[in-house]
């Protein structure tokens, strides 16, 4: 595979978990399960697909897998009211050993595996799947009459229902549909690992979706960018084997996208650019006189 | 609901219908809390059975059963090595705690947990060799750790604080992604010879230069430790809670504009907040680090999310954060039970996640 192709994979995947997150964050929902969402649709894609059957069959059993996990999250956090952070946390290390007692039932191993090529077709559709939903999302939350309603609910619940608006209806069907497009980011990353091994899933990766939807207040266009420079750096990072065989050491080529990422964060803000602005009128103006003389 | 609302808002509070819609209410929270029973007893009777393949009252047996030769709740030997286990995520609780109120999600304990315990480790073998002869020397390398965890831990929270205070960068993403590089940076000193251990698998220091052998100095890590742990949740739930200063820093998270309009400065309240809350989380590594007589990265993992577990669950409140701190450490224990019983580490998580969502139930009917 290219490193153009790497990239790609890493940032589309990323990318679902953050649009799921954004859904559920727009509408006053903190979603720590979207990481059991995205376990359970690989793990059952993979399996599915390992063993034989179709790959059409195999994305509807995904989906329904992370609609019925996002259900699950929904119950327990918006209509039994339940601690959404713990609940989350909770699904996720259901899920977690779920998988793995599943593994080791079926394989004997820690994982599942099939062949790449039947499921690489797959990528492109994938791809223009997350571009439209990432259109409709933009489009639902921003343009049609479902943004404010979700401004309100997020902002402030009981102002929400003196508005007469459906607030748990509104929240479980947000949690719902983060499910579906959790599930899509699953079945990538099943296609992109040819399976699903639980040593390879990084936990704490959906945590970093959701604080990116958090730092940038729910912008869909910043939250994606953030997303895919995040992957991008990660990625450049990790496969770059000219840097590694340099002398720069290896634990500051890991670091560097982090850094880069907090150092972007700082310029982007207004406060930094007006400093940089002042900075350099102060420079210009000092120079003036001399450069005057 | 808006309905009900408005209903039960013109309604007496002694009126027929007010008493049968609050007893409606009740009834549905009794049902939701019991339907949550329902889902967490049977996820045990299918772990025990379909997972592990025994009975429940076998599982329930090895759960509650011998660890060292005695009941875990039964002796107060087993109480003492729960609460010298939930010690340091009392501190890793108070972590989050004091910065969330002055305004500050500090999702970065896990790496100022990191960066504490290699400065503590790294302070004791870097210590003057004259200190490791007397008995009151070990005590002083003891301090040292202990300053040193907090000194460094709260330096690497403050650049948090200057990132957000400065150039206005987002807290939760900064810490968050500062967790990371804690562990790249510990990494990169970890490449020197002197404190490291080069023979070794695994990132980890060198041993710690015979503190372990000293009798004191063990009574000290199992105990002592937990006494400092008690002092410091009480003096910063107290400066929090029962303080002015601590009600100026309350103010100053809520409403900064308004905090500022009484005298208040925001932003010293948070950098106070902050170096409390990351001294606090460098100084609950120490005491890992003296159990095992050496520094391992790998022993923090997941510190700082459960400190934040733990604040939340124990709504900010040192009582609260004890109980669910020991609770959090009961659970540990029943994975070495598990363990011990050769069950996988997948039941081992499931279990917990099991436990949660009893804790969940609990924490719903007494919300009630």
């Amino acid at each position: 595979m290219t490193l153009g192709t790497i990239l790609i994979d890493d940032v589309v995947s990323f990318a679902f978990m953050v649009l799921a997150c954004l859904i559920t964050q727009r509408f006053g929902i903190f979603n720590l399960a979207i990481e059991s969402v995205v376990i359970n649709s690989t793990f059952s894609y993979a399996c599915w697909v390992s063993t034989g059957h179709g790959v059409v069959t195999g994305g509807v059993i995904a989906l329904v897998s992370g609609v019925a996990t996002a259900g699950i999250f929904a119950t327990m956090a918006v209509l039994c009211g339940l601690d959404q952070i713990v609940s989350g946390i909770a699904l996720n290390m259901l899920s977690l050993g779920i998988t793995t007692v599943f593994m080791q039932d079926i394989t004997g191993s820690d994982q599942v595996s099939f062949l790449w090529v039947t499921a690489e077709a797959w990528r492109l559709p994938l791809i223009v799947v997350l571009i439209c939903l990432s259109i409709a999302v933009w489009y639902l939350l921003s343009k049609s009459i479902f943004g404010p309603r979700a401004l309100a609910i997020e902002e402030d619940t009981y102002v929400a229902r003196s508005c007469d608006l459906q607030v748990k209806a509104y929240q479980a069907w947000a949690t719902v549909a983060s499910g579906i497009v959790g599930a899509f980011g699953g079945i990538y990353l099943a296609l992109r690992l040819s399976g699903f091994n639980n040593n390879q899933w990084k936990l704490g990766t959906g945590y970093l979706a959701l604080a990116i939807v958090v730092a940038v207040q729910g912008k869909i266009g910043k939250s994606l960018w953030l997303a895919g420079l995040l992957s991008v750096l990660s990625t450049v990072a990790q496969k770059l084997p000219a840097a590694r065989s340099s002398r720069v050491p290896g634990e500051l080529l890991d670091m560097s996208p982090y850094i880069l990422v907090i150092l972007l964060f700082c310029f982007v803000h207004p406060r930094t650019r007006s400093l940089i602005w002042r900075t350099m009128m102060k420079t210009t103006t000092s120079v003036r006189p001399d450069s005057g003389g | 609901m808006n309905a009900a609302i408005s209903r039960s808002s013109r309604m007496s509070p002694f009126s027929g219908r007010a008493i049968g819609y609050i007893a409606s209410r009740a009834m549905h929270d009794l049902v939701m809390s019991f339907s949550i029973l329902a889902i967490a007893s049977l996820m045990f009777l299918v772990i025990s059975r379909v997972v592990l393949g025994r009975g429940p009252a076998e599982l329930w047996e090895a759960l509650f059963s011998p660890v060292a030769g005695s009941h875990p709740i039964q002796s107060f030997q087993q109480w003492s090595v729960l609460v010298n286990s939930a010690a340091p995520l009392w501190l890793a609780a108070m972590a989050f705690s004091v910065p969330y109120h002055a305004g500050f999600i500090n999702l970065g304990g896990e790496g100022q947990i990191s960066i504490g315990g290699f400065a503590a480790a790294a302070a004791a073998i870097c210590a003057p060799s004259f200190l490791l002869t007397s008995n009151h020397g070990q005590f002083a390398i003891v301090g040292l750790s202990v300053l040193a965890a907090a000194l460094s831990a709260g330096l690497w929270g403050l650049a948090a604080f200057l990132l957000k205070a400065k150039f206005g960068a987002n807290e939760v993403i900064v810490t968050l992604l500062l967790n990371t590089i804690a562990l790249g940076v510990i990494n990169l000193a970890l490449k020197y010879p002197v404190w490291a251990d080069t023979n070794a698998q695994g990132v980890q220091t060198r041993s710690l230069p015979g503190l372990l052998s000293k009798a004191h100095a063990s009574f000290l890590a199992a105990h002592g430790f937990t006494l400092l742990c008690f002092v410091l949740l009480l003096s910063s739930h107290a400066y929090l809670w029962w303080s002015k200063p601590g009600l100026r820093l309350r103010a100053a998270g809520r409403a900064p504009a308004a905090a500022q309009l009484c005298g208040i400065n925001p932003r010293q309240m948070l950098f106070v907040a902050v170096l409390v809350g990351t001294c606090l989380a460098g100084i609950s590594a120490v005491d890992q680090v003296f159990s095992t007589g050496r520094f391992y990265v790998d022993h923090f993992v997941g510190w700082g999310f459960e400190g934040i577990t733990i604040a939340i669950l124990g709504r900010h409140r040192m009582v609260g954060i004890i109980v669910t701190s020991i609770y959090f450490a009961f659970l540990k224990e029943v994975g070495i039970s598990l363990q011990i019983w050769g069950s996988t580490y997948g039941a081992f998580i499931m279990v917990q996640a099991l436990f949660l969502f009893v804790y969940l139930f609990i924490e719903r009917r007494t919300r009630i």
